[in-house]
């Protein structure tokens, strides 16, 4: 060993240790999203929702500068309430808590269309507490989120899924039905195959949905 | 010793980088001892934490070694913090969290209002909400007519609360003040209210201890806030048993301007030959009304409104004549209307708030009282009572109003209100008889400034501290009127609210016309001018609202001072008090499909007023009024359901006339029976053709025909006496609505799949 050598294995050791925590601070960020999404992708319970949304809110909250975990503790949130529809208090409350996260995420990253698609999620978790006075209220607003998200993102399947979706649960009196859902599906699990999400800790929740729903307009 | 060294400084540098391991552990109650469940725990700035379970226990590890903050937030909690140092040891927290106070829970103040535009939270009486209450048919007045504070008047017009008369309940739309709100007075028949539901957003009744923002109405005051721009352009049409009407609403592409207009014709008379009435409507009631509205975003938050509306109406009623056997007493009477309120609103900045806003309205009563016989020919007759009984009144109201509200935001919700209004009022009349005629007419300059605080000395606990000066040029008098609140938040739930408040009002017109020479028959010299009423407001509420629920109980003591009196002379000489207590239930969650609200009303009120004598218990006015109101949808049916019931007990009648002293003296008097009624609605939604949203109504009000007597009216000298009764025993109505909405849906699926 001659003392260049020792000389640059010292530089080089230290250079690491000290580039390290940078290094390691993104690398646990993938970890921790890739991890705790691999858990989204199979919890279907109002209580693993629950500890997945406070997961991802103390990930949201250490980083600061990230939209993703904020996306992902809204969408946890919203979808309890969907969960526990007969708890109208409950519902409220993780529709509340949702539009707090999902307006941070809003605010890190503008004129998303993966963050219109949980807006208008919450919207219709509103409308579920009774459709009866809230429908008015909130149904028109929530059609807009989708249709800027198309704007915004016309290859993104997801907008065309919940808008599917919500036709699928209006009443063809207002407007809604299985017939006017139909071509949306389609359309949204057409868009599945081709779209790419930007990284694998992005979202691509939905096909499955999309599949169930389109076979039951054909019931 | 060179290999030596390398080892040493990679193990120093593994030490730095820290290898202990802390577990943080402990439990999540509430102030009750009851676990709290998903709580999140956190070590702020750092992924570490956990959610606690369903018992309230949590555990977790954390390789960190600084000084951290655990951070536990859970719905409906106020977060915690505390610091601690993990030094590779275990930390036990035993935590209890206190009930948060976010935004929409803080307190607000709720003394005597029913507030009804918290978008998230539902509105208390929305617009659907009034068209889908039977017995209202659709009207707003009936509809508020099911809530505390308010009397079941079928002879009169208006809102009666608490004590007060209709034309004590003051009507605002978007801040200004709605004269003649209702349609124009007809003997012993209330009218309607002119404004239809879907015109407004935001419907706030108050029952009195109201902010000093609004003033002129003693006792009530019903505040209306104008619909910003529709959701897309829209057609409708409608079809009933007693008109139709049309209208079309465009909402332009860029989504920032509307223009609409409507035109309806009501005529009852076809409905009048079918079912028979008990009183001779000659003419009518025939209405013709249009109406126009333009609503432009004149920015992100700016917002410029206008709307007018104008009407014709014509009604003729036959009567027998209560002093004689074989007379008829007619009564005919032509109105024209029009009401327009421009408005604006913007935020200046963040903290700012400016709302101007300018009306001008007209209303114009043509009145016709003749007595003919029962072959139809009119009848003059010279000696009294008849010689009073063929007379002309023409009667002609102009105001034009301009207001400014500037509002500025502080920091922790408190706020700050200020602007006035300008009122200037033109009030002519026309009065012919075979004696005597007159033809008057003055002018109205009527100012007034008014400001309002919002603080909150803490989030439960506010304060609202406002007062209004007025003055009104006719009176010659100005006058002061201070408002404060206060509502406190109950830690678990519920809040209590106190409200104080005095509130003047002016003298209707009609009787500021006979104090002008010569037309009191008490000889006031012109000019001589009764002055403002007055009453003092003191309320006290207690309310709480859970999801779809919520209870109100509230109790007043109402004082009124320099009440309008008639008799002997014109002066502002009365006086008076109400007091009582009222509940308010409603739950629109318990059953599925099922909306509910119960009301009841304890009211003990007399005042010294017009021709009273003394204080008496005044005919407006009864104990004890309920009203039980269900709305039952049932989707499979794609229809809903409805049955009001009101129940009030009797209200005195009295016969006042002048006694041989020229003072007024009760010859007689006694109570009505109880009144009863049951309104039923049935209305189903269907398609008739593609595109449309059609609504069928049916309703029928007092469907079990329950008599109902409202009070008497008495002869001359005070012989006989026929009771006041509605003009029939029920009331039907069928009537087909439909709305072609520019359903986009469609565009939509055609821009984006094809």
């Amino acid at each position: 060993m001659n003392r260049s050598f020792l000389t640059t294995a010292l530089i080089a050791t230290l250079l690491v240790t000290v580039i390290q925590p940078a290094r390691s601070q993104d690398d646990r960020y993938q970890q921790a999203m890739k991890k705790n999404l691999a858990t989204l992708d199979t919890t279907q319970s109002v209580a693993g929702l629950q500890t997945l949304g406070n997961t991802f809110t103390r990930i949201a909250n250490a980083e600061k500068d990230k939209w993703l975990p904020y996306y992902y503790a809204a969408y946890s949130q919203v979808m309890q309430a969907f969960m526990d529809q007969k708890d109208k208090d409950f519902m409220q409350e993780k529709a509340d808590e949702a539009e707090k996260l999902i307006t941070k995420a809003d605010e890190l990253s503008p004129d998303n269309a993966e963050i219109r698609c949980i807006q208008s999620l919450i919207l219709s978790a509103r409308i579920s507490v009774n459709p009866a006075i809230y429908g008015v209220v909130y149904g028109p607003k929530s059609g807009e989120l989708l249709q800027e998200a198309i704007k915004l993102d016309s290859d993104n399947p997801r907008p065309h899924l919940l808008m599917g979706q919500s036709l699928f649960y209006t009443p063809p009196m207002f407007g809604g039905g299985k017939e006017k859902a139909k071509p949306f599906l389609e359309n949204a699990l057409k868009k599945f195959d081709t779209f790419q999400p930007e990284s694998s800790i992005h979202p691509h929740w939905g096909k499955e949905l999309a599949g169930q729903l389109l076979k039951q307009t054909n019931d | 010793m060179r290999t030596f060294l390398i080892t040493t400084l990679l193990i120093s540098v593994c030490l730095l980088q820290g290898t202990a391991q802390s577990i943080v552990k402990g439990t999540v109650q509430d102030k009750k001892d009851r676990p709290v469940t998903g709580a999140n725990i956190s070590l702020e700035n750092s992924y570490d934490g956990t959610t606690s379970g369903a018992d309230g226990t949590f555990s977790f590890t954390t390789m960190e070694t600084d000084s951290m903050t655990v951070l536990i937030t859970a719905t409906g909690f106020a977060p915690w913090r505390q610091t601690i140092l993990p030094q590779g040891d275990s930390i036990r927290l035993a935590i209890i969290l206190e009930k948060a106070t976010n935004k929409l829970e803080t307190v607000i103040i709720t003394a005597g209002s029913f507030v009804a535009s918290d978008e998230k939270r539902g509105a208390e009486l929305s617009a659907l909400d009034i068209v889908s209450t039977a017995g209202a048919d659709g009207d707003i007045t009936g509809a508020f007519r099911t809530l505390p504070g308010t009397q079941q008047v079928g002879e009169s017009s208006g809102l009666f609360v608490r004590g007060g008369t209709g034309k004590e309940t003051q009507q605002f739309i978007d801040g200004m003040i709605v004269s003649n709100p209702y349609y124009s007075d007809v003997p012993n028949l209330a009218q309607r209210n002119r404004f239809n539901p879907f015109l407004f957003k935001g419907t706030v009744f108050s029952s009195g201890g109201y902010s000093a923002l609004y003033g002129q109405g003693l006792s009530g005051a019903l505040i209306l806030e104008s619909v910003d721009l529709p959701l897309e352009s829209s057609a409708f049409f409608g079809l009933s048993s007693v008109g139709a009407d049309a209208g079309y609403e465009h909402l332009f592409n860029s989504g920032k301007a509307s223009v609409g207009g409507t035109y309806s014709y009501v005529n009852l008379q076809p409905y009048y030959d079918l079912v028979p009435q008990n009183r001779n409507f000659e003419t009518g009631p025939e209405l013709h009304n249009g109406d126009l509205n333009f609503r432009l975003k004149t920015s992100e938050t700016g917002m410029l409104k206008f709307y007018t509306n104008l009407s014709t109406s014509r009604i003729g009623l036959s009567d027998p004549d209560i002093d004689s056997a074989t007379l008829m007493q007619d009564f005919h009477l032509d109105n024209r209307y029009l009401y327009s309120n421009l408005n604006y609103r913007e935020y200046l900045g963040d903290d700012w708030k400016l709302t101007a806003g300018l009306g001008y309205s007209i209303n114009d009563n043509d009145i016709t009282h003749t007595l003919h016989n029962k072959e139809g020919r009119p009848v003059t007759v010279s000696r009294p009572p008849f010689n009073n009984k063929n007379f002309n009144v023409g009667n002609r109201s102009n105001l034009a109003q301009g207001r400014v509200v500037l509002e500025r935001f502080l920091s922790g919700q408190h706020a700050f209100r200020f602007g006035g209004e300008y009122l200037y009022g033109y009030e002519k009349s026309r009065f012919s008889d075979s004696e005597d005629a007159f033809d008057d007419n003055f002018n109205e300059h009527f100012k007034a400034l008014f400001a309002e605080a919002d603080i909150y000395l803490s989030t439960r606990l506010a304060a609202r501290v406002g007062a209004r000066f007025e003055h009104s040029s006719l009176l010659g008098e100005a006058n002061i009127a201070p408002r404060a609140s206060l509502a406190y938040q109950f830690p678990d739930k519920g809040q209590v609210s106190m409200a104080y408040g005095i509130y003047y009002q002016k003298p209707e017109p009609e009787y500021l016309f006979r104090t002008r020479a010569g037309h009191d028959g008490t000889g006031a010299s012109a000019g001589n001018f009764p002055g403002y009423a007055r009453a003092s407001h003191y309320i006290l509420n207690y309310q709480e609202i859970s999801g779809l629920r919520i209870l109100r109980i509230e109790a007043f003591y109402k004082e009124y001072n320099q009440l309008l009196k008639t008799m002997p002379a014109l002066s502002s000489s009365g006086e008076g008090f109400a007091k009582g207590i009222e509940l308010f239930w409603r739950d629109r969650g318990a059953i599925p499909n099922l909306d509910y609200w119960l009301s009841y009303s304890y009211l003990d009120t007399e005042r010294e007023y017009l021709n009273f004598p003394r204080t008496i218990q005044p005919d407006f006015a009864t104990p004890h009024t309920a009203s039980l109101v269900i709305k039952k949808t049932i989707p499979a049916w794609q229809s809903t359901l409805g049955a009001t019931y009101s129940f009030a007990t009797g209200r005195p009648y009295y016969d006042i006339r002048e006694n041989a002293d020229g003072q007024p003296a009760i010859y007689d008097q006694g109570e009505t029976i109880n009144y009863n009624s049951l309104g039923l609605s049935f209305s189903h939604l269907t398609s008739l053709f593609k595109n449309d949203f059609s609504v069928i109504v049916l309703g029928i009000n007092n469907i079990l025909g329950a008599d109902q007597v409202f009070g008497y009216n008495y002869s001359y000298d005070g012989s006989r006496k026929t009771a006041i009764t509605p003009p029939a025993e029920r009331f039907f109505f069928l009537g087909l609505f439909m709305s072609f909405g520019v359903d986009r849906t469609d565009d939509f699926i055609d821009s984006t799949i094809n």
